[in-house]
């Protein structure tokens, strides 16, 4: 379907937009800049992902996932603008790549281009994977406890990390039970969670750490 | 090593402030000695800040994906307007064809209607020629004409001079019969009434408005297609 889909867009010119302009309409999701950037990439990106025989990605779904990886590193402020967004984006779509194929995990930094998303970078997304599968595993009541208690859609909460917690009071209110029982259910819950991410890639560097490619 | 949930709530409750300064204390204890305990409580830490990423990243690529295959599929196409005004022609000519086809087939425009009873008269309405058919009242006339035959596809209007001083029935029977197949209120001034095709089946039937006595018949014949 991609690959049906990607011979009929039809090119841009990369004087369409400036550097500026690229990074702002990443972080805001523009979908002309995310259809120009793909537009501009995709060739680049094929005869990369060409190299690599065993590949488990296409092309298309590197620059996909490339695309989805720049905009949370420009969202979360950890793309610092010292490189293109063309060379960064075709960064992290060679360690994608690299990560595919054949079971690499570390890749050399010969000749790498100075701005390129790190390898921690690349577990990161991988752990995030892994809890987004862990969490699609817990039954409703795990994940509304789990949302609740981290306030995970509350866009009102504040960043400081005591009042990220809501309390079990709080809680127990909300579901209509005990206290103590919103406690343990959400203990249950967590330990899941917490089960499959504990030996997952790139947990050491982020409990080291306390964030991600830092 | 799975994980002991009850670990679990005892960070719960230090992270509350809910602990005793006893529990507290060995809390602290622990953390120094216990290195896997001590791995749990950072996994603890980190575990809200990866959910809302975890949450975030899915939602980008549902986006990204979206957004992709929206423009390849769709809007690509349109980048060029004179693509744009090409595709909105022939969208205009597909739609002309099927109304034309559409419309022929229900009879919806009458110069393309190809039925021939239709064609003749598609409206029937009996006019008095020379004179009033029939003079029940004083200055009231009756249409259509005694023993008019009529297709089932046919309107019918019938037509009198209106009477203002007063109202009347219209009823329709079947021949010979006492209970009207058809009957409606004729108000004061009122000179005609539709009666709209397939509102009674074909058959033989009278009429009157106004004195019953005097009734007219005309016949309903199936339409032929």
């Amino acid at each position: 379907m991609i690959n049906f889909v990607t011979k009929r867009i039809k090119p841009v010119h990369i004087e369409k937009f400036s550097e500026k302009e690229l990074v702002k309409g990443l972080e805001h999701g523009d979908c002309k800049i995310i259809s120009f950037l793909y537009n501009r990439n995709i060739t680049a990106i094929r005869k990369m992902a060409n190299q690599y025989p065993n590949m488990i990605f296409e092309a298309e779904d590197v620059l996909q996932e490339g695309m989805t990886r720049i905009i949370m590193n420009i969202r979360s402020g950890k793309f610092q603008g010292k490189s293109s967004i063309h060379s960064y984006l075709y960064g992290i779509c060679r360690n994608i790549c690299f990560k595919q194929f054949d079971g690499v995990t570390t890749v050399s930094m010969n000749n790498w281009v100075p701005e390129l998303a790190d390898v921690n970078d690349s577990d990161y997304f991988d752990l995030l994977q892994v809890v987004i599968d862990a969490k699609g595993k817990l039954d409703e009541k795990c994940v509304e406890i789990i949302n609740l208690r981290f306030r995970l859609k509350d866009k009102q909460a504040s960043t400081s990390a005591n009042s990220k917690l809501m309390d079990f009071e709080h809680i127990a209110e909300l579901i209509g039970i005990k206290a103590d029982n919103a406690r343990q259910r959400f203990s249950r819950c967590l330990e899941k969670l917490i089960y499959a991410v504990k030996n997952a890639p790139g947990i050491d560097d982020l409990l080291t750490s306390g964030s991600y490619g830092n | 090593m799975e994980t002991d949930p009850k670990d679990i709530e005892l960070i719960e409750r230090f992270l509350d402030n809910k602990l005793s300064k006893e529990e507290s204390s060995d809390f602290f204890k622990r953390v120094n000695e216990d290195r896997e305990f001590a791995k749990l409580v950072k996994l603890r830490e980190v575990m809200p800040d990866l959910l809302k990423d975890a949450d975030n990243y899915r939602k980008i690529r549902e986006e990204v994906k979206s957004t992709l295959n929206f423009q390849g599929g769709k809007w690509l196409f349109f980048h060029n307007p004179a693509q744009m005004a090409l595709a909105a022609v022939i969208l205009l000519l597909i739609a002309t064809v099927v109304i034309f086809f559409v419309t022929k087939e229900h009879g919806i425009l009458p110069f393309i209607k190809n039925d021939n009873l239709v064609k003749k008269n598609d409206t029937l309405m009996i006019q008095k020629k020379g004179g009033p058919d029939f003079k029940a009242n004083k200055d009231i006339y009756y249409s259509p004409l005694n023993g008019s035959v009529f297709i089932s596809s046919d309107k019918i209007i019938f037509r009198w001079k209106p009477v203002h001083d007063s109202t009347f029935q219209f009823m329709i029977f079947l021949k010979e019969q006492t209970i009207p197949v058809y009957h409606k209120e004729i108000h004061h001034g009122q000179d005609s009434i539709l009666l709209p095709p397939g509102t009674i089946k074909p058959g033989e039937y009278q009429w009157y408005i106004g004195d019953k006595k005097i009734k007219h018949s005309f016949i309903i014949k199936p339409a032929v297609r």
